[in-house]
């Protein structure tokens, strides 16, 4: 009796045994995985639906088939078959992408064909403008040059022009060139006999005078009075000073500024003629006009009266 | 006594009848299949892109003409079957490699292009 139920007992548990969950499938688990990743793929849908509904299709009879415990060769069938179909799928994905980026690819070619074709063309006109514009510069040096050059000959003309009209101004006062620069002479008749004052026949010969330094508003002089050997060294001195100042006046009168007039008194000191004769000691009364150059600068000799 | 054997003869014939209904003797609709679709695979290059599926289709295909020839009729049938879609699969797998290989060409070539275009630029005449 006992030995019976420990029989009834152990066939009890077989049963149990045989009615719990069936042994998992490899095949199917992998096939559920493969369609699960085929069908969440965005392009599934698009290059792959035919291959999608057919693994679908095979997965569910394959879990059926499981379900029921159908031999195991039935579900690993049914499952590689899934299986196969989710790659071929794949497949079709991937070929899909491929095909993509070819159309992407010759786009891109086309386009780097195209920026290639630009480049060479966009070259070719910065270098034809290049060179452009250098002979462009080129050419306005070349003008450049020539109006400097032009500027410079005037300049020259210009110049010499001015040195001619001094030249013949200094001419027209009968200024004569001597070692302390131009030098103008006026003679003691423009002056009252042993005064200062000039004489109205002076006014010529002044008005000339200024107009010259109002033309050449650098220019400078030097007014040096001489006297003759008659009466004291002292007087002499003291006369020439004055007749100096006077001419100092008589330029400051007509515009020249005293600043451009120096004077000196040299007194009987240089005679240029002898004093024994009356006519030899008229030609010593006199006052000399020295002329700086039209900058404003004086002969080194200058201020030597015994240079002639 | 009589009747009830003549009942479970007929059952038996029946289910002799169902089984012999189902039995595959020989599965030359997949065999065909498999067998167009291995020329296929072969012919689009694909011992070149899936030569393993290739290779599996072709040995599945032989155990399938074994197993008709050895009258295991439905073994043959899931052989010629699996043969079929391994066959498939080679095929798919080619076009992709195909379209790959393309693929890659053309970015090969625009690279080149592109290669040759900054020697040009940096080259001046």
């Amino acid at each position: 009796m006992k030995t019976i139920l420990i029989t009834s007992l152990a066939t009890l548990t077989l049963l149990v045994g045989c009615a719990s969950a069936p042994k998992r499938n490899d095949q199917l688990e992998q096939a559920r995985a493969q369609v699960q990743t085929l069908s969440q793929d965005p392009l599934a849908s698009q290059a792959a639906s035919r291959e999608l509904e057919a693994a679908r299709a095979e997965l569910e009879q394959a879990e059926g088939a499981f379900k029921e415990r159908k031999p195991v060769e039935d579900v690993t069938h049914l499952a590689y078959l899934a299986g196969r179909h989710a790659e071929i799928g794949q497949a079709r994905i991937a070929e899909t992408r491929a095909r993509e980026q070819v159309a992407q690819g010759e786009a891109e070619r086309n386009r780097v064909l195209l920026d290639v074709r630009t480049g060479q063309a966009e070259r070719a006109t910065q270098d034809a403008r290049a060179a452009q514009a250098e002979a462009q510069t080129q050419t306005q040096a070349a003008l450049a040059a020539r109006a400097e050059a032009e500027t410079s000959r005037q300049d020259a003309m210009n110049a010499q022009a001015n040195a001619d009209t001094i030249a013949q101004q200094l001419a027209a006062l009968k200024a004569e060139q001597t070692k302390r620069g131009m030098v103008m002479t006026l003679s003691d008749v423009l002056f009252d006999t042993g005064g200062a004052t000039l004489k109205p026949g002076a006014d010529l010969a002044f008005n000339r005078l200024a107009e010259f330094m109002r033309q050449n508003p650098k220019t400078r002089v030097i007014v040096e009075g001489h006297t003759d050997s008659r009466g004291s060294d002292a007087y002499n001195e003291e006369l020439s000073q004055r007749r100096a100042r006077a001419v100092q006046d008589a330029l400051a009168n007509r515009g020249i500024t005293s600043d451009r007039v120096e004077t000196r008194g040299r007194g009987e000191a240089y005679p240029v003629a002898s004093n024994d004769s009356a006519e030899g000691r008229q030609q010593n009364r006199r006052v000399e006009i020295i002329f700086s150059d039209e900058g404003g600068s004086f002969a080194q000799g200058a201020n030597d009266p015994s240079l002639r | 006594m009589k009747s009830s054997g003549a009942i479970a003869a007929a059952a038996f014939s029946a289910l002799l009848i169902a089984g012999c209904a189902t039995k595959v003797e020989r599965p030359t609709a997949e065999m065909t299949r498999a067998s167009t679709l291995i020329d296929q695979a072969e012919r689009a290059g694909a011992q070149r892109h899936a030569a393993a599926e290739l290779q599996q289709a072709r040995q599945k295909l032989s155990a399938a003409e074994k197993a008709a020839n050895d009258g295991k009729g439905e073994v043959a049938q899931r052989l010629a079957t699996e043969a079929g879609v391994d066959a498939e699969l080679a095929v798919a797998r080619t076009a992709s490699g195909e379209a790959q290989r393309s693929a890659e060409e053309v970015h090969r070539s625009t690279e080149t292009l592109q290669q040759e275009a900054t020697r040009g630029s940096g080259d001046p005449k």
